[in-house]
């Protein structure tokens, strides 16, 4: 049975609405309201938003899933998100091997160091990776050509072939020391005595890692790949400016996501409608991947259990 | 004699009325005791120079601000405030929008794109015969905004012009042992010479390319070779009905297939660093490796060249000619500017016609543009330009005077980025890929219509 509440009560606890309500002012105007009007534009045909929209049902719908265009752009954001997943992996065995070197300073020169890639401006790395990933006199190209022993000239971002993995690179290069980061802090929470108990019962190291470490970060791993795959959906910048400052993808596509048609519908071809219709194609992609992977993992119930 | 008389008295009213009425009409639009501001939008020189001025990093030499030319139009016109909002270029056209939106612009910088927002500028030209003679080219544009496709609208008036100019560098031609080409080159005369030096000089040793196809690091602008080469072969890619369903395009014809394949044969002549579209180099110095360049801002070539002390090294020359059709002999040219429109939304549009006349022939403001390192778009701008510049001016004269006005904008037969969806990044994606050989001609055609036509299903 509910409590009333007494006058002066409600009276103290009304003192707090103002704060409320000046969030959800602007949740509503700068969230929702823009939401909506997403939503209704995907359904006109828009040039120039307030001169002469004109209500087209679903075909902006049709359109854009008749576009090879926007199909491939689906492909290309989903390949992305996933190699992008690498992420997880290699941070886990950095993290591992941090950890390994115990509490220090050489730990924390380490996790600084690994950390640092995460705080420069994508701009900047993205310029620096021209460099390294060029074709002719790229860093990297240098480095395999004195590992295979003959000169390779691989374009990684400039040869349709290879775009995906130097972009992959890219972006592992940038965020693997976020998630070095979060596979520390849950490898560091990890009771030391259950790593004593399998030494003493003779587990290896492998053993230790398999049985005890993996399965007790499993929610790092999921936080990871939610958070992993929903800003790999929503790559832009770095594809961005690779493609020579245009939102076509260069080369040939091969790296344009659905933001970024997005873009190039909203800005470089003002045609509003189609460019609102691809915003909502990517906000239902995101929004049941992430369900599904919500519930296969079982995320917000850990939270609970937590 | 009677009748003789009457009829001279009431031509003489005639005459009276017109003229009272046309004063009258003037008066009106121009009321110098009115007061009000003057809005300026958009991207484009006054807002890179900023109200003070800027430093050139490469030259050293600094330019004026914005500052000059408020002054000056406030010398002439004390009763109108000059406002100027400068957009960046990332995504002007929507910051323009919303401005337009707000009712709060007169003055569209670089609109003439912006058709849907801007007036129609025939009929001011129409009004103004003197002023349309004084300028060298207009921008127009075909839209269904203002006409149908069949018909191309001024929108814009050019205040600075930067036609494409090539660049050949005399030495690497006399280490190779050969003859400059004169004005009535071709695009195959350029391939032809592009592939004899690329190789290693035979005085210096050292590696040359025979050309760089211009803007390989920006996909936004790497359609300018296929304009100019289309241009040249006369490959008609756009066949305007009165609306765009009516119109045609076709990128896979013989002629437009040509086009590509001369993009892709000079891509094979072009240094590694061109063809991946990384770290290129435009600077004219004495390190320069490529036998041919060709780019807009010349001007700004020409003082990296004296800066560089190697200006008499190369030899400025219009592009190669065009081959075929009623522009046969003229250079191919492709040609950018910075533009102004009058907003349609404006409420003081004569006087925002005043302030592209003043622009683009004031002498104050036309010497601000050449201080700026730009080409004014009137004649006596240049004749002050080749003061500075000496014969290599004479490249820039011959393009302006011959080239076809409608080349400057986005509305020819070769090329449309305003009615057929994604043109210009589909065009500088293939275009890159033709130089960087990941493509063929063919291919490359077939990009283009599909993605064209895949849009146009839309309509």
């Amino acid at each position: 049975m509910k409590k009333k509440l007494s006058a002066r009560q409600i009276k103290k606890q009304l003192r707090w609405y103002p704060f409320l309500i000046l969030s959800v002012l602007a949740l509503v105007l700068f969230v929702y309201i823009p939401m909506g009007k997403t939503i209704q534009y995907s359904l006109y045909d828009v040039s120039i938003v307030g001169f002469g929209e004109k209500f087209v049902g679903l075909k902006n719908y049709r359109t854009i899933f008749g576009q090879s265009q926007f199909v491939r752009s689906i492909f290309n954001t989903f390949v992305l998100a996933f190699l992008g997943l690498l992420t997880i992996p290699l941070g886990f065995f950095l993290a591992v091997l941090i950890n390994g070197l115990g509490k220090g300073k050489l730990q924390s020169f380490f996790r600084i160091g690994f950390y640092l890639p995460n705080i420069i401006t994508g701009v900047s790395v993205v310029l620096m990776f021209a460099v390294v990933l060029q074709g002719n006199g790229g860093l990297l190209n240098i480095f395999l050509s004195k590992i295979f022993g003959r000169e390779i000239t691989i374009g990684w971002i400039s040869d349709a072939r290879y775009s995906k993995i130097g972009a992959t690179i890219l972006w592992c290069w940038s965020n693997m020391g976020y998630s070095m980061l979060i596979n520390l802090a849950s490898l560091q929470s990890i009771p030391g005595e259950l790593y004593e108990a399998a030494t003493v019962d003779g587990a290896t190291p492998w053993n230790r890692i398999r049985y005890i470490t993996i399965p007790l970060m499993r929610s790092c791993f999921t936080f990871l790949l939610v958070t992993g795959v929903i800003s790999g959906l929503s790559r832009f910048t770095d594809l961005y400016i690779m493609g020579k400052n245009s939102a076509a993808g260069i080369p040939s596509g091969t790296l344009q996501t659905i933001l970024m048609y997005i873009y190039q519908f909203s800005f470089d071809v003002p045609q509003f409608g189609l460019s609102c219709a691809g915003a909502i194609v990517l906000f239902v992609l995101v929004f049941a991947f992430t369900m599904v992977n919500v519930k296969m993992t079982g995320f917000l119930n850990d939270e609970e259990e937590v | 004699m009677k009748r003789k008389m009457i009829s001279s008295i009431l031509c003489a009213a005639l005459a009276a009325s017109l003229l009272a009425g046309y004063g009258s009409c003037e008066a009106a639009a121009l009321d110098e005791s009115e007061e009000f501001t003057l809005r300026l939008m958009g991207p484009g020189l006054l807002g890179t120079q900023g109200e003070n001025g800027a430093l050139d990093m490469v030259t050293g030499l600094e330019t004026p601000g914005y500052n000059v030319i408020i002054d000056r139009w406030e010398e002439l016109h004390p009763n109108v405030k000059l406002e100027i909002e400068n957009a960046p270029w990332d995504s002007w056209q929507s910051a323009v929008q919303a401005a337009v939106l707000s009712g709060d612009v007169d003055v569209v910088l670089h609109g003439a794109t912006l058709t849907a927002l801007v007036e129609p500028l025939d009929e001011y030209l129409a009004a103004d015969p003197e002023y349309a003679e004084q300028i060298y080219t207009t921008e127009t544009r075909r839209t269904t905004d203002i006409n149908d496709l069949t018909v191309a609208t001024t929108t814009g008036i050019p205040y600075t012009l930067s036609p494409m100019i090539c660049y050949l560098d005399k030495q690497i031609f006399e280490d190779y042992g050969i003859e400059l080409p004169d004005e009535n080159w071709t695009w195959s005369d350029m391939l032809s010479l592009a592939q004899q030096m690329t190789g290693t000089d035979p005085v210096t040793g050292k590696q040359t390319y025979g050309v760089q196809v211009d803007s390989m690091d920006n996909a936004n602008n790497a359609f300018f070779t296929f304009q100019m080469v289309a241009s040249a072969y006369d490959a008609q890619i756009f066949t305007y009905g009165k609306t765009v369903e009516d119109s045609t395009v076709d990128y896979t014809s013989e002629k437009a297939i040509k086009v590509f394949q001369m993009i892709k044969d000079l891509g094979e002549c072009c240094s590694p660093t061109v063809r991946e579209g990384v770290n290129v180099a435009y600077q004219l110095t004495a390190e320069n490796d490529t036998a041919i360049r060709y780019s807009q801002n010349v001007f700004t070539h020409f003082n990296e060249a004296k800066v560089g002390e190697v200006e008499d090294r190369f030899v400025f020359m219009p592009v190669p000619v065009i081959e075929e059709g009623e522009h046969a002999g003229d250079p191919s040219s492709f040609k950018g500017c910075n533009n102004m429109a009058i907003c349609n939304t404006s409420e003081h549009k004569d006087w925002a016609w005043e302030f592209i006349k003043f622009m683009s022939t004031d002498p104050v403001a036309v010497q601000w543009v050449i201080d700026c390192g730009q080409i004014p778009n009137v004649p006596e701008g240049l004749d002050t330009v080749r003061e500075i510049m000496g014969d290599k001016a004479d490249a820039i004269s011959r393009t302006l005077e011959t080239m076809p006005n409608e080349f400057s904008n986005s509305s020819t037969a070769y090329y449309n980025n305003i009615n057929f969806g994604p043109v210009t990044a589909t065009l500088g994606s293939v275009t890159l890929d033709l130089v960087k050989g990941t493509t063929t001609a063919e291919e490359a055609g077939q990009t283009m219509q599909t993605t064209i036509e895949e849009f146009l299903a839309s309509k």
